[in-house]
């Protein structure tokens, strides 16, 4: 498995080699992981919309269309789906895993405290503060640095143009970054 | 070392028993007629809702710059909730498994194309139909990150100042999306309806209100793909065109959007003030911004369709702007989102 293949390369080549959504996962398992339990604060939750969401990637691997986004924008709309649904109805679908088989997540206290400690990383008080920053920086920056969202889908959402979400962003990081900073 | 190794592995089986089936076939079984007769219903009520939305719509707003060039207006995009908007992508997602031609995705684009944008888009944009110069060539090597589908000889330099370099890039399809038949929103309906059995009437009603919306906003901007995107070059920071900051490209404004005030709102991020762009139809010869917070008005003169107006750097974005035409009379005024 050469380690050059893009995210997209990596996709398409699922169906031909099993290994390559081995290799597309382990880019990404830490990074839904840390969202999801930044999200819920509860690393079984965290692993649950994780696996859900990988087996959602594998079954619509081949629909993927590299022309309408980045892999990595695509694998968090899918998560994006899954927490809303956890919102929604209160408990994390397993359609995509029953349908292709996958094995329910036997979970150790080891494995959850490895979950919080990636999730908890240089958390809480930058969270705390991403509270205080002004509503439209504060949804760009949420959208873009925990949701994982792209400028262009961004923009639609909050129906403003690109140039104004990178802006948002751009003042949003700044300030959390100076007010990290005046905390010490 | 992986988080959950028993995961991976579990999901590299399924990947391998998912390689070796056969490709799945639609099969609507039983419930073929059941669902069709569903269709056919829905087909109506969407039918009858259309017509009962077109007649209610009130048209462009008076003074707009020029005559719409591409028909009726364009439906706003709704604004939908977090859970709306999915459950109007599960909806999509099951109809598409049924019926793949419901797909609005255009497929893969090239990132250049030659050729010329159409009649529409010049007939508006005075700078697309200058000839082209050396220094409509912008420093971007390629558009990897979008835009796609650039007309590679259509872009044009439009303004340069304070070491911003502002580019209007002509895309044959700024959505990525395609039409797609008729007979899918009523699809796209019924499965929304299905997913919300249980639900009030009230409910669902809500829910296909929003979804119809959303699906008419999309079909009119697969129906209107061409557009424009406006690339930022910051020579001052030498970021060579992508994004930095707020640098970069900004995409993709149809026609409807540009005549609605609606293109290239934003700033670019060079140091000191602010300098705030916009694409603005033939007509319009200067803007006027109004700062918010009562900080006054900012007046820009319009160049090659495209304005560039420097304000302070606590403003993010001016509350409204005004065109003006040549002899100083008020063309329009958008509120900015």
């Amino acid at each position: 498995m050469p380690f050059e293949a893009s995210d997209a390369e990596l996709l398409t080549r699922t169906r031909e080699d099993p290994e390559a959504f081995g290799a597309f996962y382990d880019r990404y398992e830490a990074a839904l992981l840390a969202y999801f339990w930044r999200a819920t604060r509860r690393s079984d939750l965290a692993a649950d919309l994780t696996a859900e969401t990988f087996a959602q990637a594998l079954a619509s691997a081949r629909r993927f269309d590299p022309a309408r986004g980045s892999a990595r924008a695509w694998l968090f709309g899918i998560a994006r789906h899954e927490l809303a649904d956890v919102w929604e109805r209160g408990r994390v679908e397993d359609q995509a895993r029953r349908r292709l088989g996958i094995e329910p997540l036997a979970l150790s206290d080891e494995m959850l405290e490895r979950i919080e400690s990636l999730g908890s990383r240089g958390g809480p008080e930058a969270l705390e503060l991403l509270a205080t920053l002004p509503e439209d920086q504060r949804r760009a920056v949420q959208g873009r640095v925990l949701e994982e969202r792209d400028y262009h889908e961004l923009a639609r959402t909050l129906d403003c143009s690109e140039s104004v979400v990178r802006q948002r962003v751009s003042r949003g990081l700044r300030s959390l970054r100076e007010r990290l900073e005046q905390i010490g | 070392m992986s988080y959950l190794p028993e995961l991976r592995a579990s999901l590299v089986r399924a990947a391998a028993r998912e390689a070796a089936a056969p490709p799945r076939r639609r099969a609507l079984g039983w419930l073929g007629p059941a669902v069709a007769a569903g269709v056919a219903l829905a087909v109506v009520a969407a039918a009858i809702l259309l017509v009962g939305h077109r007649g209610g719509n009130a048209g462009p707003s008076a003074g707009a710059a020029a005559g719409h060039s591409s028909g009726a207006a364009p439906p706003p995009m709704p604004n939908l909730s977090g859970a709306e908007w999915s459950r109007i992508q599960k909806a999509r997602r099951a109809t598409v498994t049924q019926d793949p031609a419901c797909s609005p995705s255009a497929g893969a684009r090239p990132a250049l194309r030659p050729g010329q944008p159409s009649g529409e888009l010049t007939a508006i944009l005075g700078v697309l139909r200058r000839p082209a110069s050396a220094t409509d060539t912008t420093p971007l090597k390629d558009f990897q990150h979008g835009p796609f589908d650039v007309y590679r000889a259509a872009i044009r330099l439009a303004r340069e100042q304070d070491g911003v370099a502002l580019y209007v890039v002509p895309t044959a399809n700024v959505s990525g999306w395609r039409p797609v038949p008729q007979r899918c929103a009523a699809e796209e309906a019924a499965a929304l309806g299905r997913a919300m059995k249980g639900a009030s009437s009230k409910q669902r009603a809500a829910a296909l209100d929003g979804q119809r919306r959303y699906l008419a906003w999309q079909q009119y901007e697969a129906e209107h793909p061409e557009g424009v995107c406006m690339a930022e070059v910051d020579h001052a920071r030498g970021n060579g065109g992508r994004a930095t900051g707020a640098g970069g490209v900004a995409c993709g404004w149809n026609v409807g959007e540009i005549e609605q005030g609606l293109a290239g709102l934003g700033a670019s991020g060079s140091p000191g003030p602010s300098l705030f762009h916009g694409i603005v139809p033939d007509g319009v010869a200067s803007v006027v911004l109004v700062l918010p917070r009562h900080l006054g008005t900012v007046t820009a003169r319009v160049l090659n369709n495209v304005y560039l107006a420097p304000v302070p750097r606590s403003v993010q974005a001016p509350d409204r702007v005004i065109w003006r035409s040549a002899d100083g009379s008020v063309i329009r005024m958008t509120r900015v989102p």
